[in-house]
């Protein structure tokens, strides 16, 4: 489904960890093809029935059950629009969950926060760069889909349409950025564009 | 686009909205391991103010008297938007080379922005000291000065004379300057604020200025960069057909080709969505002055194939389909805004029949042009210009106009007097001639005007009906009426009356009608 990602997925099936499911060799096509933050509607990820885990502990003596959790984070870059970082700034991230924090960027424009898998929603207000950004978790595609390489444009500053058919803005788009990343523009992308693309905007 | 939110139109210029197509809603991934995402502000443009090119003198930087009505469309927009930055934009026709248009239109932005921040020492040491090629103010741009502000000087020639220096007298004594009689700089840059207040005030007549806080580069770089720019030649809104370049390329068509244009040459303002604020060094473009390798790196692809590639008989047109532009970052910034995207002036040059069969110039003469017939048809009033032409923005080429003109004191038939007919009248302003019997009225039929190299005589037989020579529809006359129009048409342009369309006669209708 659109703005599905194994850790939510593996939260909503029981599975803390994501790398339960990950790393298992049923998935191992997929996690060769994607990654893990990142599918695309009609990937297929195995999900096997949940085992019970029977610890068989002695009755005289208190233990606690340590289950280990990864960290599920939302890591940002935030630029001005004029790409330059929006560094040392401070803004509000809140959640759909009803969570609200108070966030500061470092001195490169980064934002790290832990979320949880659930996490759909969020908002990043930013007062001094008038930064007022909605964001669907989970719903960025793999960057060999067009709807992949326009949402990453967007995301990039560059105004790339909404809709299949606005490929003129879409064209606009790749050779904005193609310049700026020092790739001859063509308004097509090929391959030094997508890695580009996914370096550039992180994933 | 229907969706654009046209706030005026007028002669003077335009002033509109922009629909926001944009979205701020990004797609984001999560982060297992050191994945993040990137998220920049898309740079928006909210609104935007044309400033046409008969508000400047013609090939030069120097602001034209009439350009208050420009400045108080523009002043209306700033304030109605008050947090939105602006940055100026100019644009020259694709006449000349890339270099020196570049600066040339740099300098109409930047001294649309020397107005608006009153900033006297650009004016004065920018443009006024420091011609570029025929933009050179000189004598010329004083005079119009004192003139426009009611130091009557007579003739506007350029050289200084003995009616010129009393007018600087008259100037300085009433501005407690040193009186001499000479323009200098400390008389100029009074009367550079004096022209500038004039210009630019709001509608109470308050003069209204900006600082550089309200530039979307701010006043970070002190030459403007960001501020204000020219692009030169690389994005024309109009590209003529093979056609067209053929006919224009001739010497004799060269007025016809700079009216023709005109929508080429045009300074835009653009206001950004609020609290944009830029770096001037992450900035694209060049500063107003510098030279203009720094928009060749942000051209297209294709963008010069974009900005030259002509059809054979039909023009492009920027608003029809959208790859007129060379500069990938201007695109960006004009593709949806009604100032591009919607623009096309209308001009006619309206004339009469004099005295002695000479044509006279219907010059500073009222007008009202309606666009179609329904009762939301858009209106537009104006003044023809000293050559008696008339410029109106048109969005349909397929539109009916009525026109409806001023001519009182022109009219064939004496009319009756009274004795307060005896002073000279000032023409009439505004609806006050409407209501009288003192216009004529036409229909103009846009668009089937046939090129004048078609086979026939029909295109020269339109032009003539243009022209004044033969009654009804051209298509319709007969031979007697053929012959009578292209027979007076001759004797009074000094052609053998031979009653053909020869080559010299056709010469003659081309220039005679402007295209």
């Amino acid at each position: 489904m659109q703005g599905d990602h194994v850790s939510q997925i593996a939260a909503k099936e029981g599975f803390g960890d994501y790398l339960r499911l990950w790393n298992l060799p049923e998935n191992e096509a997929l996690s060769k093809l994607r990654n893990p933050n990142v599918l695309f509607p009609g990937d297929k990820l195995f999900v096997p029935e949940l085992e019970s885990k029977v610890e068989s502990v002695p009755s005289d003596s208190r233990h606690r059950f340590l289950r280990f959790l990864p960290k599920l984070k939302l890591n940002l870059y935030i630029r001005n629009v004029d790409g330059e970082p929006a560094a040392d700034t401070e803004g509000v991230l809140s959640l759909d969950t009803g969570e609200s924090f108070r966030v500061i960027t470092d001195d490169k424009g980064f934002i790290e926060q832990d979320i949880a898998p659930i996490v759909k929603k969020a908002r990043l207000a930013i007062n001094e760069f008038d930064i007022d950004f909605e964001m669907r978790i989970g719903d960025l595609d793999p960057v060999q889909e067009t709807s992949g390489v326009r949402a990453r444009l967007n995301n990039l500053g560059y105004f790339s349409g909404y809709d299949s058919d606005e490929t003129e803005q879409l064209t606009w788009a790749i050779e904005e950025f193609q310049m700026e990343s020092g790739i001859t523009p063509t308004g097509a992308m090929d391959a030094a564009t997508e890695s580009k693309l996914v370096e550039v905007h992180g994933v | 686009m229907s969706d654009n939110l046209f706030l005026d139109v007028s002669v003077d210029g335009i002033i509109a909205g922009h629909v926001d197509r944009t979205s701020r809603v990004k797609l984001i991934a999560t982060a297992t391991e050191d994945e993040f995402n990137t998220l920049e502000p898309l740079l928006t443009t909210v609104a935007c103010a044309l400033v046409p090119d008969h508000q400047f003198e013609f090939e030069s930087s120097f602001i034209k008297p009439q350009a208050k009505g420009s400045f108080q469309q523009l002043v209306r927009l700033l304030k109605s938007k008050q947090d939105c930055p602006i940055s100026i934009f100019g644009h020259a026709d694709p006449v000349g080379n890339d270099a020196f248009n570049k600066k040339l239109s740099g300098r109409r932005a930047m001294a649309v922005a020397a107005v608006l921040t009153r900033d006297i020492d650009l004016w004065e040491k920018k443009l006024f000291k420091n011609k570029h090629g025929n933009d050179d103010w000189g004598l010329r741009s004083i005079q119009l000065m004192l003139d426009h502000l009611g130091f009557s000087l007579g003739d506007i020639s350029g050289l200084m004379n003995e009616e010129t220096k009393e007018a600087v007298d008259v100037f300085q004594t009433q501005q407690g300057l040193d009186v001499d009689g000479d323009p200098g700089p400390i008389t100029r840059a009074r009367l550079f604020e004096l022209y500038m207040d004039d210009l630019c005030h709001d509608k109470s007549g308050k003069p209204y200025r900006i600082g550089l806080d309200r530039f979307i580069a701010q006043g970070a770089d002190d030459q403007g960069k960001g501020n204000y720019q020219g692009c030169g030649e690389a994005n024309p809104v109009l590209i003529f057909s093979e056609q067209e370049q053929d006919f224009y390329k001739q010497d004799e068509n060269r007025d016809a080709r700079n009216e023709a244009n005109a929508p080429n040459r045009r300074v835009i303002v653009y206001l950004f969505r609020e609290g944009t604020r830029v770096d001037p060094n992450a900035w694209p473009c060049p500063r107003a002055l510098d030279k203009d390798s720094g928009c060749k790196k942000r051209f297209w692809s294709n963008g010069n194939e974009r900005r030259s590639r002509r059809e054979t008989e039909d023009q492009r047109n920027f608003q029809d389909t959208h790859d007129t532009f060379a500069c990938r970052f201007y695109h960006g910034l004009a593709r949806f805004s009604p100032c591009e995207a919607g623009q096309k002036l209308w001009s006619l040059k309206l004339q009469v029949d004099g005295p002695n069969g000479d044509k006279l110039a219907l010059a500073n003469r009222n007008f009202v042009l309606v666009a179609g017939d329904t009762a939301t048809a858009p209106t537009y009033r104006g003044i023809t210009d000293e050559m008696g032409i008339l410029r109106a923005p048109v969005f349909s080429e397929s539109v009916t106009l009525t026109l409806k003109l001023d001519v009182s004191g022109y009219l064939f038939d004496e009319p009756e007097r009274n004795e307060e007919d005896d002073q000279e009248d000032e023409t009439p302003a505004g609806e006050e001639w409407e209501g009288e019997d003192k216009f004529w009225s036409f229909t103009l039929e846009a668009g089937d005007l046939l090129p004048l190299e078609e086979p026939g005589y029909l295109p020269a037989l339109q032009r003539l009906f243009n022209l004044g020579y033969g009654e009804g529809d051209p298509t319709q006359w007969d031979d007697r009426m053929t012959q009578h129009a292209i027979k007076s048409f001759q004797r009074s342009n000094g052609i053998d009356d031979s009653g053909g369309v020869t080559a010299e006669t056709r010469d003659a209708i081309k220039k005679a009608h402007g295209s």
